[in-house]
């Protein structure tokens, strides 16, 4: 095994900050929808699929010069996300809202058994390549040198989520859906319509997520039909370890998964890594049950 | 349980029942005019193209030989089933397979792993099968006097390519990646121990898991161990999105991999970043390409290794019933008894572990988009 | 207190029958096969609704235990030449015994939090499978396992291997039975509701939730054995995520809390897929859909409680999903609470 060296950890950490960004992101729509709905959107990587076969089959479209093209592409898939999240939630959530909750999860369960198949009758169930016209190549970091569209996608997870926040402080619909995330009963009874918030949280979580899709997708350079299962199964996990209802600990669970999964198949295994972080996961809720940054509950037991 | 309940019950499991009873209806059994060859892959999935050329081949050879009058006035009839490329459902296949009475010999699985999962099936129910992709040479090594195989093992390719690599190109410090299952295991032994052989130095090992996307670890430590080449012992998939990154992560070196790439979606999915790629492969003859042609007539595109393959296969077990008759025991022995068949592959013989012989390899290079024929 | 009383299994009895007549009706080997498979998948679905629909913990690992016994029994079989009477116990107690060990440092977890520690439970069972090449042969996986013997009969046939799966299943219905009505069971429905209240009462909450979930991996351990007997090849596929998925969706479609839910949704969740095999490509949307529909119309299962179609309405109710409630903590708990009027059991 080499020595580390300054370069290598630098372009180590960036890579895994740049996965870790799309991870956030899908974490921390999941955790939107979650801290608002009470359940979990078990087809959240199928929006965040489906976005990206959209915005692959609408690139040709788009023969725009590098990063309009990108830039053009991501309102796109923002733009997507939630129009799909908002037609889920509307078709398969909203009717489910007096039913058990394994109900809505099941259903979700369908749904993205659904979409994924639908997508490999329509599109074909092997890799398609997903190629932007930016090529920002590498930048020079000291004596490192990083690809700089790993930078990109890091700074413009960061910058989704910081837009989020200032929405949910700074705006009514904001303090409307953290209104309704803490309390639904009391929300509703102050007057707010808690069936509006939780669509428009669906849409606004369903936009990140696909939002990840095209950016993992660029990351990458392919898209195929089962990609969503991967990163719901990540989502989950970083908004269970950044605590239940806390957006940006999602957040920060996402990016540390990321760092953290890049360090260990470069210097433990490339084979364990993911039963390690599973293990440091059953870790962490055995001794802190509430997540990182989750408000404690008392322990009964 | 209350009245309401055990009448919805019983509604719903007798509906059930009739489903699947008119569904059964429809398996009929096979006449006895019939030769039936089931051909395993994967028909569905990201490895479909290949299954899709096993039943191409195999129904391309299959129409000839019944339009020349069958064998012995029998019709050839192939019936397809998918493997999905995964060992679980390839054991339910073969088990499956093996208890149809009206199919006679089976071909296919397309990975070693899956051959693996299988082969005991086969022996148990005496059905012989021809492997067609298949290439860890240790699969014909087990003793199973039931499976055949038509196409090469990886040992050659790989061996072919160390010396090219070390010998005729003098690239001495190579980093290899090999797929973490029987294929790749086994096709990186091979060309480790060979370049190691003729002087050179391995400075990277890296298996990865079949399914591994994102190749960020390997490509970090590639960047830093200052290789003159690379060998990939991986499929199409793997290798494009692995050399892709890499590329576009800033490595340059010289990609060198194993025969599996060689298929249409290798330069699609690969794009700018594998022209230049090479691979070995064995030589092709003129019924090699006679083949070919015919395949690019019918379907506009390129065929991969695997429709000559089937199609040989077909050839083969055709003549094996002629000689020992059509049954499954008759197959077996008809197959045993093959010597220089003239077959698309050219002229097949098994050896004493009933493993068809290559001798000749080839090598190609991707340009604009295709594999081209390419001297050092 | 209420008197332990043996509950008989009346309600089942020309089930039975018919289950163990069908094969000797029907004699396609075609169908044997499915119904081999879907006793399998009963035995695991109604070993998860244990956990799930009486417990009320979501457990996201269930295929995992699965996976032990299988690869266990294979083990054994392979390197010790071990018999099917040794392998099935041992399988079955190995994987009950990971589920006691796994269960006590994280069932105080509520809903999610728990869901989310089942679900890397199975996935690291899965990835050593996967990665322990030299024991497990990693993705290549472990072929040749010779049939279940027992008493010198060798369960060849699909159908010999049917009736050992409904042999299993009718002593995990008969297992599981007793122990839902049991004081141990009692208490265990307890703790679903409200396990602070529990508790107050005098239940050993933690003592039942171990004991349930070893008994749960018990079964489906044992299911495992059988496995591995009956396709005489394992591999990692079949103890993955999405099957334990799969068992969830059976438990729902058939209604959680009952004993011959689970039984229906994992028959037609089996067959459904054959059905529907003629077509192709479309055939797992459509599987999708139609569990989408189910669930839509019958929320609460095919075999729970409610009226016919609970589920057909035309617009939420005005009162915004009454099961949640005010503090965070409580509120994980209400995780798969069915409607209040549901009885503990069938």
């Amino acid at each position: 095994m080499d020595s580390v060296t300054i370069p290598v950890l630098v372009d180590q950490l960036v890579s895994g900050l740049a996965i870790g960004g799309v991870y956030a992101l899908v974490a921390l729509g999941f955790a939107l929808i979650f801290g608002v709905l009470r359940v979990a959107q078990f087809a959240h990587g199928e929006v965040y699929m489906l976005v990206a076969f959209l915005v692959l089959t609408a690139l040709p479209a788009l023969p725009l010069g590098g990063f309009s093209q990108f830039g053009l592409v991501l309102v796109l898939a923002l733009f997507l996300g939630a129009t799909i999240g908002l037609a889920v939630e509307r078709v398969v959530f909203r009717p489910l809202m007096a039913a058990p909750h394994l109900a809505a999860i099941i259903s979700a369960i369908g749904l993205s058994i659904a979409l994924q198949y639908l997508a490999a009758f329509l599109w074909g169930a092997e890799l398609h390549p997903f190629v932007l016209n930016w090529a920002p190549g590498n930048l020079a970091l000291g004596p490192a040198t990083i690809p700089a569209f790993k930078v990109v996608i890091f700074v413009t997870a960061l910058a989704l989520l910081a837009g989020l926040q200032l929405v949910l402080r700074r705006t009514q619909l904001g303090r409307a859906i953290r209104a309704t995330a803490s309390d639904p009963e009391t929300a509703r009874l102050m007057g707010i319509n808690t069936i509006r918030i939780i669509a428009a949280a669906f849409a606004v979580g369903s936009a990140f997520a696909g939002a990840a899709g095209v950016l993992v997708a660029a990351l990458y350079g392919v898209v195929y039909s089962s990609m969503g299962i991967a990163a719901l199964v990540k989502g989950y996990t970083a908004t269970v370890i950044g605590g239940v209802g806390n957006l940006v600990g999602a957040v920060i669970s996402g990016l540390l998964l990321g760092v953290f999964e890049v360090l260990l198949e470069s210097y433990v295994s490339p084979k364990w890594s993911d039963a390690i972080i599973f293990a440091l996961l059953i870790g962490v809720l055995v001794l802190r049950p509430q997540g990182l940054l989750g408000r404690a509950i008392p322990q009964r037991l | 349980m209350n009245i309401v309940r055990s009448r919805l019950l019983a509604l719903v499991l007798a509906a059930a029942f009739i489903l699947v009873g008119c569904d059964i209806g429809g398996l009929a059994g096979a006449g006895g005019d019939q030769i039936k060859i089931a051909v395993v892959g994967p028909m569905s999935g990201d490895a479909a193209t290949y299954g899709q050329d096993f039943v191409r081949g195999a129904q391309m050879a299959a129409e000839k030989i019944n339009a020349a009058g069958g064998v012995d006035g029998k019709e050839i009839v192939i019936e397809q089933f998918d493997d999905r490329n995964d060992t679980t459902e390839t054991a339910n296949i073969a088990q499956r397979i093996g208890s149809d009475s009206s199919i006679l010999a089976s071909m296919g699985h397309f990975t070693s792993s899956t051959v693996y999962a299988a082969m005991p099936i086969y022996k148990a129910n005496r059905l012989p099968l021809v492997v067609i992709s298949a290439s860890d040479p240790k699969i014909t090594q087990q003793g199973n006097e039931w499976v055949f195989r038509v196409s090469p093992t990886n040992d050659l390719g790989a061996q072919a390519t160390a010396d090219l690599l070390v010998q005729q190109l003098g690239l001495t410090r190579i980093a290899t990646f090999y797929l973490n299952t029987d294929f790749g295991k086994s096709e990186h032994q091979y060309f480790v121990e060979r370049v190691q052989q003729n002087g050179g130095t391995i400075v990277l090992d890296e298996p990865y898991q079949p399914d591994t996307k994102d190749f960020t670890s390997g490509i970090i430590k590639l960047k830093n161990a200052g290789a003159e080449a690379v060998y990939l012992s991986s499929y199409y998939n793997d290798a494009a999105l692995l050399i892709k990154q890499a590329v576009a992560s800033g490595v340059q070196t010289r990609w060198f991999a194993s025969a599996a790439i060689i298929s249409n979606q290798f330069p699609e999915v690969g794009g700018e970043a594998v022209e230049g790629v090479i691979t070995a492969r064995v030589a092709q003859g003129e019924n090699w390409e006679a083949v070919a042609a015919e395949y690019r007539q019918k379907y506009g595109a390129e065929p991969t290794p695997f429709v000559i393959y089937a199609y040989a296969a077909t050839q083969a077990i055709a003549e094996a019933a002629r000689q020992g008759g059509a049954t499954r025991d008759g197959i077996r022995q008809g197959l045993e008894a093959i010597e220089n068949l003239d077959t698309a592959i050219g002229p097949l013989s098994f050896d004493q572990n009933r493993q068809a012989i290559y001798t000749e390899f080839e090598f190609l290079i991707v340009q604009d988009g295709q594999f081209k024929p390419w001297t050092p | 207190m209420r008197r332990w009383r043996a509950t008989p299994i009346r309600p089942g009895w020309p089930f039975l029958v018919l289950a163990i007549l069908l094969p000797l009706l029907v004699q396609d080997p075609f169908l044997h096969r499915l119904l081999a498979v879907a006793a399998l998948e009963a035995v695991l679905a109604v070993s998860l609704n244990l956990v799930l629909g009486y417990g009320g913990l979501i457990s996201l690992g269930h295929a995992g235990f699965y996976g032990i016994g299988a690869y266990l029994t294979a083990l054994l079989a392979l390197h010790l030449g071990a018999p099917f009477l040794v392998t099935l116990p041992v399988a079955a107690l190995a994987a009950a015994i990971t589920g006691w060990i796994f269960a006590r440092p994280i069932l105080h977890l509520r809903g999610h939090y728990f869901a989310m520690a089942t679900l890397a439970l199975g996935e690291i069972l899965v990835l050593v499978a996967y990665n322990w090449d030299a024991v497990t042969r990693g993705p290549s996986g472990l072929p040749g396992i010779p049939r279940a013997e027992l008493f010198g009969w060798v369960a060849t046939t699909h159908r010999d291997n049917y009736y050992l799966g409904l042999a299993l299943l009718v002593l995990a219905i008969v297992v599981i039975r007793r122990f839902v009505d049991s004081p141990f069971g009692l208490s265990l429905i307890a703790t679903r509701g409200d396990d602070q209240a529990a508790a107050s009462i005098g239940t050993d909450v933690a003592r039942v939730r171990t004991m349930a979930f070893a008994l749960a991996a018990f079964f489906a351990g044992a299911a495992g054995a059988l496995y591995a007997h009956y396709i005489t090849f394992v591999s990692v596929e079949p103890f993955q995520l999405t099957h334990t998925i799969a068992l969830l969706a059976m438990v729902a479609v058939g209604g959680i809390a009952t004993i011959p839910g689970p039984i229906v949704g994992a028959v037609l969740l089996t067959l459904l897929p054959e059905v529907l095999r003629g077509l192709a490509d479309l055939r797992m949307v459509l599987y999708g859909i139609l569990l989408m529909l189910v669930i839509w119309l019958r929320p609460q299962g095919l075999l729970g409680q409610g009226r016919l179609f609970a589920g057909w309405r035309g617009r939420p109710p005005a009162s915004l999903v009454p099961r949640r409630v005010t503090a965070e903590a409580s509120s994980e708990e209400r995780q798969t609470q069915p409607s209040t009027r549901e009885e503990a059991g069938a």
